[in-house]
């Protein structure tokens, strides 16, 4: 479960990038996180992968507080998450195989474990016939699927994935995004930021939507409100059998 | 953990042949600044050694006064046998050094023979052991009653000792300043490497790597090109030595210079640490600043 309880951030330079955020995102979620430029998304991925931490509040992920963290738990804690990026960052002079081995090799593992793992994820991922390619020669959308099974080869419990869509045509995004609701279905809590509304709306899972700072919108709520006033419609077209524990959205007061 | 061992030298060796050029300029200068360590401290040991032989050969003689009687003379005898620092004390009365002196003049020795051995003194002839300890020695010396004069080349190993320091200040200047370019060479190779690998490393990072792991290969990027350079110090310092400077030296006929085949097992010791050293120092900055993701 990821906490955030009244979340700021200011960097040095007096950028206030979150003003009191609240939310909670249960073990096995969906979320897209959405917004503008400058709402804060990217700070949010920050954060969750401790490339940086809150000014004030807590941030909480699987009961650990995140700003608690030494710089040498930092590394175990981040083997709990997958990132994905926008620009893949795959490294051209290793094929697909390795690029997905390199992160089991880099946190220790190694041998027979390494090589059915990546053959697994690589099934998943439908890249078991192009083991052997480099980047360079897989189009956008194969190449997000590589850094995809890369994501999930060391079986995390988050995946964040940071405009996954951005650099792939729109049939494939929907391929990514299918993988991704598949890999969900495992019990992995994932969190997608993305610009693109068409997929939010196609996938119809919880949406958070960012605005300078703070929570624009959280459907999450809006689901619960409706629940609480029996707008079973609502809840139909929400196609997330799961949680609805008790959420809160405080925003702080000189936020609003 | 091997598996891990392995990946970590392969990226090492990766590292080293991608960037290859870089690799052969640190290697090289490495070897040089080795390779005047090496000569400084063989050069340094030479030159103690030159000062040894001319402290060997150089001869104290303390001439006695003339009114000693021989039990006097007896007597300084036993003091001089009781400094610690001398060596080879002979007796030689003014008779035998008239003698000496004849012989020495060979065949003009004719024109001295008006000449008794009086005008000489008895004297006592020795060598110092240690000649860092040179004055200290001499004072002791001096407080010994009955002796007129003492004549000693003090002056000479004086001259040979400031000699000696200012070619020891002078390495350790050069040997600092090629540590520096050294350790800035490595630095630059590596940094290239790095940069070229920065998304290898921001991807570690992402992953859960440790800081360790992350360094490692360029620690034993380091560690080889410290070895590997260490390696040509050691055949150019063997074959510069026993070919060039030991035979020059040799054909000066100062003394015979301090041979370099029994020591090499040490100076391979020696440079492979060194060298080893300082690429782990000229890995670390670099590293440094990608770890912070």
């Amino acid at each position: 479960m990821i906490v955030f309880k009244n979340i700021k951030k200011i960097y040095p330079n007096g950028t206030v990038a979150l003003k009191g955020i609240n939310l909670q995102i249960d073990d096995g979620e969906f979320v897209f996180i959405t917004g503008p430029s400058g709402a804060g998304k990217s700070t949010i991925i920050h954060l969750l992968t401790c490339e940086d931490f809150a000014t004030e509040g807590k941030l909480t992920v699987s009961g650990t507080n995140l700003k608690r963290l030494s710089h040498r738990q930092i590394p175990k804690y981040r083997r709990k998450i997958g990132v994905v990026f926008q620009d893949f960052r795959l490294i051209p002079n290793l094929n697909v195989y390795d690029n997905v081995a390199f992160a089991m090799r880099v946190v220790g593992r190694g041998g027979r474990v390494v090589k059915e793992r990546v053959n697994t994820v690589l099934e998943i991922v439908g890249l078991t016939h192009k083991s052997s390619v480099f980047p360079e020669q897989l189009s956008g959308g194969e190449q997000q699927r590589v850094a995809l099974a890369r994501a999930i080869v060391n079986s995390p419990e988050i995946i964040i994935a940071d405009e996954p869509t951005g650099n792939v045509d729109p049939e494939m995004s929907i391929e990514i995004m299918k993988l991704l609701s598949s890999i969900n279905k495992n019990g992995i809590t994932v969190l997608v930021v993305t610009h693109e509304q068409r997929l939010v709306k196609a996938f119809k899972k919880r949406e958070i939507r960012l605005n300078s700072g703070h929570i624009e919108f959280d459907t999450e709520e809006e689901s619960h409100r409706s629940d609480e006033t029996g707008d079973s419609q609502s809840a139909e077209n929400d196609n997330q059998p799961r949680r609805r524990s008790i959420r809160y959205r405080k925003e702080v007061s000189e936020d609003d | 953990m091997i598996d891990s061992f392995l990946f970590l030298v392969k990226s090492a060796f990766k590292s080293i042949f991608k960037n290859w050029l870089l690799t052969i300029g640190s290697i090289s200068v490495l070897t040089i600044c080795l390779l005047t360590l090496g000569s400084s401290i063989l050069l340094f040991e030479n030159v103690n050694l030159f000062i040894d032989k001319v402290g060997d050969e150089s001869q104290v003689v303390i001439f006695l006064d003339e009114k000693l009687s021989v039990d006097d003379i007896n007597q300084i005898h036993q003091q001089l046998l009781q400094i610690q620092n001398i060596k080879n004390i002979n007796y030689e009365s003014k008779e035998i050094a008239m003698q000496k002196y004849l012989e020495s003049m060979g065949e003009n020795a004719e024109l001295f023979s008006d000449i008794t051995s009086d005008v000489l003194r008895n004297s006592f002839i020795f060598n110092v052991k240690d000649l860092s300890k040179f004055e200290q020695t001499m004072f002791e010396i001096e407080k010994i009653e009955g002796i007129a004069r003492i004549r000693e080349r003090r002056e000479v190993i004086e001259r040979i000792r400031d000699i000696s320091k200012i070619v020891l200040m002078l390495a350790i200047a050069i040997i600092a300043i090629f540590i520096i370019i050294s350790i800035l060479i490595i630095t630059n190779t590596v940094k290239t490497s790095v940069f070229s690998r920065r998304i290898e490393i921001n991807i570690m990072k992402y992953v859960g790597a440790t800081d360790f792991f992350v360094q490692m290969p360029y620690f034993i990027e380091g560690i080889i090109i410290g070895i590997l350079a260490g390696i040509l110090a050691l055949v150019f310092t063997y074959f510069a030595y026993n070919e060039i400077f030991a035979p020059i030296i040799k054909d000066f006929g100062l003394f015979a210079p301090l041979s370099i085949n029994g020591k090499l097992f040490s100076f391979a010791v020696f440079y492979i640490i060194a060298g080893a050293v300082i690429g782990i120092v000229g890995s670390v900055f670099p590293v440094k600043k990608y770890l912070n993701v």
